[in-house]
């Protein structure tokens, strides 16, 4: 076959091959060659293999080879033009296309065919332009080599033809029930194909979610007659009142809430600041925003809850003394807000969740910050449903149990019963994108597309439509899961089709490339019927603490292990404990005082027969008798990335008619060894310094210049002041609007192609993030404050970096940034040193890109650094160039907004604000003239031109 | 020349009687003789570090500089305080031959020439480290502003690393050509009593066809002088521009004006002390204790004390003035070098460097040669300390306290620090055995004999 073949075969959406990509050399990837390309390595050091024979070579090469270097030129290496230029697709020109990622609206970046760049979709109402980490890092789950390539058999490798044909020669001779296991769908198209497939014979669809709301959805159902999550507007409401809900960090639609709660944290909103209390048993990132926030154990949340009830209700429950007050102030607050308040609790149990809508309906907060709607087609995880299956199975009922995208043999607790119910299973399938342990232990695996590889619909929020579609052919021989069951049951056509037919009389195109729609007869909002809670009152009543420490789980950015074999997610620092690769066991300052337990000491924790060894972090604000251990880690398989880092904390979720994450009570013991935990800061006072300025609401309306320091010095200048005319970019930060998500961070990764430089490089202080997110903590280590502040290069104008560089690599721009010229940099680090504020990055090695498929993410607009060689954020420089660019061909001067950072761009609290300070107009302008705006460390006179608004608390 | 006129109350310089044949064997025989044992382990021993550190550099080259333990916060470390430590080190050579030649202090005679010799080493030494800490050392060539093909580009004058290139190349340049100007008489009395024909073309051509004549011994004087006259800046140059890499910064605890004469007293301080160091050992080896006596260790531990003090007062007056300034950055950085993580390198610079020349004082343990011997080595350690003080401790916990990290070496960086001294040892090994290691023709100026024979027989030099 000819290369022109191969080109031309491209086009078109129908097939899908694993011959389809090439590469830069137009060498045709073979599934031979990537094997032997890709081993499966330790990932825990990206930086250099140093062993005895490549020491020698780089000796013999350094010594022999040094006086040559500097004449070596490197060889230019072929490119192949396109033959036939393809429409729509021009070089160096992005196409973007619409789409979703875990219920997100999205646009997808494509250079030349490779999706490169996630963005929030800003026509979307609800989620406006945000995009959460996660959505950010898909990129790199797109381009992982750990994915499955080629249906297997027993392990085997087959073709989809006989791999269809097998599966269902094996299913029509069975008898038994056919079960259908997905994660909670929200797509009505995938739920109806369900529907019509479990229609055809005796089967089952059972949504199964490791990480579940599902007590939530079992309220909903009888509240509202309809079985789904409730969807919150945080901007009408004045008080948010969160019991251990993590509503701003890893929950379903945390971008969304994001969104509408940032709003309300801005001073100059026309109801004024929310007030958000926060009761809960670890330092969550939702938490960490909270006005007041008070460290209770989970007994402690149970009982505030019930004695707010009672107070509601007028009497019945008295709270302990230790929680009387918090009853208090949630009482003040909320029933001075009837109506405009939301009670929000994630604790996955029946009865707090009657307890909490019982609280919600008092104070009339259901259809008003809270809705529940009725949408068709979409299926919501029922626990017990997952539970009884498994019984069933274990009893033969079963026939046949196909898992679609979930991986219940990591992620479900009770492993025993799992392993005797699929004993009992004749026929097990798997889709799934990345190895998992369930296609490990499942007969027939079949790989699914990735999102960004697939068709799909979501319904993200009330009756908004979003779309899936796929931004490039698939990379390996996969397909969609969807177009699997299709075939294997015989239901016509390609999933495509089946949508599109599903969807009638759709203005398709318009759609499809707006991405979101409102479909008004999608959803409806149901009103709440009447509440009993005193079945689940007195059931509270009756809970007691177990003996021991509570053990509680939650999730971090890789979620319930989905995306753990996604390196960017796995080097983003968590926004609380700056912690990077690893799950660990955090521990109260009280506790670890009192058991001589330091940072990174490993500790067993221990629940019956279960334990896990994980190094111990000292946080402050966890309740006292409370370990808190992050689920979605310690993998068996699932790729190079996310095996072995951490420990697997499932088995400490139990089943009592509902998933309990949040307290199972064993004892923690210290091991005597030490661990490493890789976090990008160590130290979190602040010292007392000028850095993050704050002031409360009340002090901001009494004065808007609260917060602000006297100015100590006279800053005078001895060198003329800069030119500034044109353009010139300013940044500002909004402290109070920041909630340090740090999907910034990931953003800024994607954008500017920042290595990934592996645990034991984070370890060593030398992670290489040009943004990052300071985290401090003020006050009681039991109840501590904490401040965000996202720190970037400030575009000194007087850059202390500037002057120190002997070969004048760094240098000031006519539009005011401060420029980095890769070039031209020898590496004396003598900047990074002369930096206040420790934002220049160095490039210690030669980070591995060896990965030919996930070098496909890199950003072709922005140079890949060598080693030797200082970096730093360059206000993602290719950006204003291209706004300026596209502004000069319109023939127009350039507006505001034009031209949006990475960062600014992905921010879901719209915190960062970046443009032209020349323009009067803008909105940077108003913000570098508002009485909350400083630069940190002002008495250096190095005058920065990234600013910050005081972060305003509402006490 | 004229008479050599030695006061009656002065000690001797030279202390047993000696005739000028005399000096000259006793100080080139050892050139003639085969290698000692002694000379022998020595300089294998200085060889193998240095054949180690020279491996251990290239793979550093050939891999990155991430084979060291620094970091986003701490970038640079062992390498400039290397750096800084041997150019410190660098300074006594010049100090003893042009500063002491101007102010007439003949002592120095017994001791420039391998005072000298060591500075150029131990300037060597530092030279390599700015070359090799660099990301990209194969580029060094961008700091050299030469007509070039790349446009506009240009170094950047602003930058104290720039200044650095320019002040250590003069200091070395002027260095090595007043020490091999002065190393010409003795090359032709070397060329003059070999007896092997190789060696005397070898020296011949070295020598520059010294004749001896008065016209020669005459522009050769005022070389010297106009020489001494030129390195005297030097000395007090180049230390006040490597202090000025830290000074110009804005980092707390490197931002200070009192930083170039503090590191000028401080890089003669550990100059003293190295050559104390070396001296003790090549007097005894090579029996020259009639030409380097007690008296001249006596006066270099007086100098240590001296230089000692004011590199104390300049501790004083750092942490006086980081009080005093009312900068909260500026007190915490000293307040954490006392009291922070690296506590112990504090104290150990101070008890070093302050507290034990101090001991130099008493007489006695002044001319002790142990005693002096093992204060040097205390003081060079405490020298190495104050840079890495001055260096890490700054630059580990700055502004921002997120950006606080702490620093340690790894393996790569120790020995690239040994490896300095395995070149620095084989360079002075060398050195012993192939020049004359006292400047024979200077010592015989203030030779006893002189004095004594003039007394009685009148002899005319």
């Amino acid at each position: 076959m000819s290369t022109i073949d191969k080109n031309e075969k491209k086009v078109g959406l129908g097939s899908s091959t694993s011959e389809y990509w090439q590469d830069v050399e137009n060498k045709v990837l073979d599934k031979k060659f990537l094997s032997q390309e890709f081993s499966d390595d330790e990932f825990d050091s990206f930086s250099v293999k140093k062993n005895r024979r490549s020491f020698l070579k780089i000796m013999g090469f350094s010594v022999s080879a040094l006086p040559l270097t500097g004449c070596i030129k490197i060889p230019v290496k072929k490119a192949l033009p396109y033959l036939n230029k393809q429409d729509h697709t021009y070089p160096g020109v992005p196409n973007w296309y619409a789409s979703t990622l875990e219920g997100v609206p999205v646009l997808v970046k494509t250079r030349e065919g490779r999706p490169i760049k996630v963005e929030g979709n800003e026509k979307s109402e609800s989620f406006a332009g945000g995009a959460g980490a996660r959505q950010q890092a898909s990129i790199l789950s797109l381009y992982d080599s750990s994915r499955l390539r080629e249906p297997t058999i027993g392990g085997k490798e087959e073709s989809w033809e006989t791999f269809d044909k097998k599966l269902a020669n094996e299913l029509a001779a069975l008898s038994g029930d056919v079960v259908f296991v997905t994660p909670t769908l929200k797509s009505p198209t995938e739920v109806r194909l369900l529907k019509e497939i479990v229609g055809k014979f005796d089967g089952k669809h059972i949504a199964y979610d490791s990480v579940s709301s599902s007590a939530e959805a079992d309220v909903n159902e009888k509240v509202f007659g309809t079985r789904n999550y409730a969807e919150y507007d945080f901007e009408k409401a004045n008080v948010v009142v969160s019991i251990g809900s993590d509503f701003l960090g890893n929950r379903r639609d945390a971008v969304a809430h994001a969104k509408a709660y940032s709003k309300r944290r801005d001073v100059n909103h026309a109801q004024g600041m929310n007030k958000h209390f926060q009761v809960e048993e670890r330092m969550s990132h939702t938490g960490s925003n909270a006005d007041y926030r008070f460290t209770r154990s989970h007994a402690d949340q149970k009982d505030i809850l019930l004695g707010l009830l009672s107070a509601l209700q007028g009497g019945g429950h008295t709270s302990s003394s230790d929680n009387k007050d918090v009853v208090a102030q949630l009482f003040l607050a909320l029933s001075k807000n009837k109506g405009q308040s939301i009670v929000i609790s994630d604790i996955n149990e029946v009865e707090v969740q009657t307890v909490v809508a019982k609280i919600n309906s008092l104070l009339g907060n259901f259809g008003e910050t809270i809705n529940v709607y009725n949408v068709n087609n979409i299926k919501v995880a029922k626990d017990s449903d997952f539970q009884s299956l498994l019984t069933d199975a274990k009893a033969g009922k079963v026939g046949a149990i196909f898992f679609l995208n979930v991986n219940p043999v990591y992620d479900f607790h009770n492993q025993k019963l799992l392993d005797e119910a699929l004993r009992a299973v004749k026929v097990t399938v798997t889709t799934t994108v990345s190895p998992s342990e369930t296609a490990s232990r499942t007969k027939y695996v079949a790989p699914t597309n990735h999102a960004l590889e697939s068709w799909s619909d979501t319904v993200v929020r009330g009756n908004e439509l979003s779309l899936t579609q796929p931004t490039i052919q698939p990379l390996f021989g996969t397909r969609m899961w969807t177009e699997t069951l299709m075939s294997v049951f015989k239901v016509e056509g390609d999933f495509y089709g089946y949508m599109k037919r599903g969807w009638g009389d759709f203005n398709w195109n318009k759609v499809l490339h707006d991405g979101v729609v409102k479909v008004e007869s999608l959803a409806t909002a149901q009103s709440a019927g009447s509440i009993d809670a005193s079945s689940a009152v007195a059931t509270l009543k009756k809970y007691k603490k177990g003996s021991g420490l509570n053990i509680t789980t939650y999730i971090k950015a890789v979620g319930n292990g989905d995306m753990a074999n996604n390196p960017w997610l796995q080097e983003m620092p968590d926004p609380i404990t700056k912690a990077t690769w690893d799950n660990y066991a955090m521990v109260s300052p009280a506790y670890a005082k009192e058991n001589d337990i330091t940072l990174g000491d490993i500790v067993e924790i221990k629940v019956g027969d279960t334990s896990i060894s994980l190094p111990a972090i000292v946080q402050p604000g966890t309740d006292k008798n409370t370990v808190a251990v992050a689920l979605g880690y310690g993998r068996e398989s699932g790729g190079k990335v996310a095996k072995k880092l951490g420990a697997n904390a499932f088995p400490f979720v139990h089943f009592d008619g509902s998933f309990h994450y949040a307290h199972n009570y064993g004892t923690v013991k210290k091991t005597g060894k030490k661990g490493v935990v890789a976090q990008t800061q160590t130290h979190h006072s602040m010292e007392g310094r000028d850095i993050v300025r704050e002031a409360t609401f009340s002090e901001y309306l009494n004065n808007n210049k609260a917060g602000h320091p006297k100015p100590k010095v006279k800053m005078v200048n001895i060198y003329p002041e800069h030119n500034k005319d044109g353009h010139q970019w300013a940044m500002s930060v909004n402290l109070s609007q920041c909630t340090g998500c740090s999907a910034c961070i990931v953003s800024c990764n994607a954008e500017n192609n920042i290595p990934v430089v592996g645990k034991q490089e984070v370890a060593n202080r030398r992670e290489m993030h040009w943004m990052r997110i300071d985290r401090y903590y003020k006050g009681d280590e039991n109840q501590p404050e904490v401040m965000h502040q996202p720190m970037l290069c400030q575009h000194c104008e007087n850059a202390p970096c500037e002057n120190v560089c002997p070969v004048l690599a760094t240098v000031h721009s006519s539009d005011g940034l401060n420029q980095q010229v890769y070039n031209r940099c020898v590496g004396t680090r003598y900047c990074a040193n002369n930096c206040p504020y420790k934002v220049r990055r160095f490039n210690w090695f030669n980070y591995d890109r060896s990965d030919k498929i996930q070098k496909m993410a890199l950003n072709p607009d922005v140079g890949v650094r060598t080693r030797g060689i200082m970096e730093k954020c360059s206000m993602c420089i290719q950006r204003i160039q291209e706004g300026k660019l596209t502004a000069k061909r319109e023939r127009r001067a350039l507006k505001d907004g034009d031209i949006k950072t990475a960062c600014q761009q992905s921010c879901p609290s719209d915190a960062i604000v970046f443009g032209d300070m020349n323009d009067e107009n803008s909105k940077i302008s108003k913000y570098l003239g508002d009485e909350r705006n400083y630069t940190v460390l002002t008495e250096l006179n190095i005058r920065p031109r990234v600013s910050y608004l005081t972060k305003i608390r509402n006490k | 020349m004229s008479d050599a006129h030695v006061s009656e109350l002065r000690n001797e310089l030279v202390t047993e009687d000696r005739s000028y044949k005399q000096i000259s064997e006793d100080i080139l025989d050892t050139l003639e003789v085969p290698p000692s044992k002694a000379w022998l382990l020595g300089f294998s021993l200085s060889a193998l570090f240095l054949t180690i550190g020279f491996f251990t550099v290239a793979y550093e080259v050939g891999t990155g500089i991430g084979t060291w333990g620094l970091n986003k916060t701490v970038g640079w470390s062992w390498d400039i305080t290397n750096f800084v430590f041997w150019v410190g080190i660098g300074h006594a050579g010049t100090l003893i031959s042009a500063v002491l030649l101007i102010f007439r202090q003949k002592w120095r005679t017994a001791i420039n020439r391998a005072a000298e010799a060591m500075t150029i080493f131990a300037v060597a030494c530092a030279g390599i480290f700015p070359l090799i800490h660099a990301g990209r050392p194969w580029l060094l060539y961008w700091f050299a502003p030469y007509p070039n093909t790349r446009g506009d580009l240009w170094v950047n004058f602003r930058s104290p690393l720039l200044w650095d290139v320019f002040a250590i190349s003069t200091y070395l340049t002027v260095s090595l050509v007043f020490w091999y100007m002065g190393l010409l008489p003795d090359l032709a009395t070397i060329r003059d009593r070999t007896k092997s024909s190789y060696r005397r073309m070898i020296y011949g051509l070295l020598s520059f066809g010294w004749t001896g004549s008065n016209r020669t011994w005459h522009h050769w004087e005022i070389m010297s002088l106009i020489l001494a006259g030129l390195a005297t800046p030097l000395v007090l140059s180049v230390h006040t521009i490597v202090s000025m890499d830290f000074a110009t910064s804005v980092i707390p605890g490197w931002h200070t004006t009192i930083f170039p004469p503090y590191f000028v007293a401080g890089a003669i301080f550990s100059g003293f002390a190295m050559v104390c160091t070396l001296l003790i050992i090549t007097r005894k080896v090579l029996n020259w204790e009639a030409y380097i006596t007690e008296g001249h260790i006596e006066v270099m531990g007086k100098v240590i004390v001296v230089t000692g003090m004011m590199v104390g007062l300049a501790y004083g007056t750092e942490f006086f003035m980081a009080w005093y300034s009312g900068n909260e950055y500026e007190r915490y950085a000293f307040i954490n070098r006392a009291t922070g993580p690296y506590w112990w390198a504090y104290w150990s610079m101070i008890s070093c460097n302050v507290i034990s020349p101090l001991t130099l004082f008493v007489a006695r343990l002044r001319k002790s040669m142990t005693f002096v011997f093992i204060i040097s080595i205390v003081v060079n350690i405490g020298m190495w300390f104050e840079r890495f003080v001055i260096i890490t401790t700054s630059l580990h916990r700055d502004f921002l306290p997120s950006s606080w990290a702490m620093y340690s070496p790894t393996w790569v960086e120790i020995w690239t620090f040994i490896g300095s001294f395995g070149l620095f040892f084989t360079l002075f090994f060398l050195f012993i055995r192939l020049l004359p290691g006292i400047a024979v023709a200077e010592v015989k100026t203030v030779n006893r004999f002189a004095k004594h024979k003039r007394k009685n027989d009148r002899i005319i030099l």
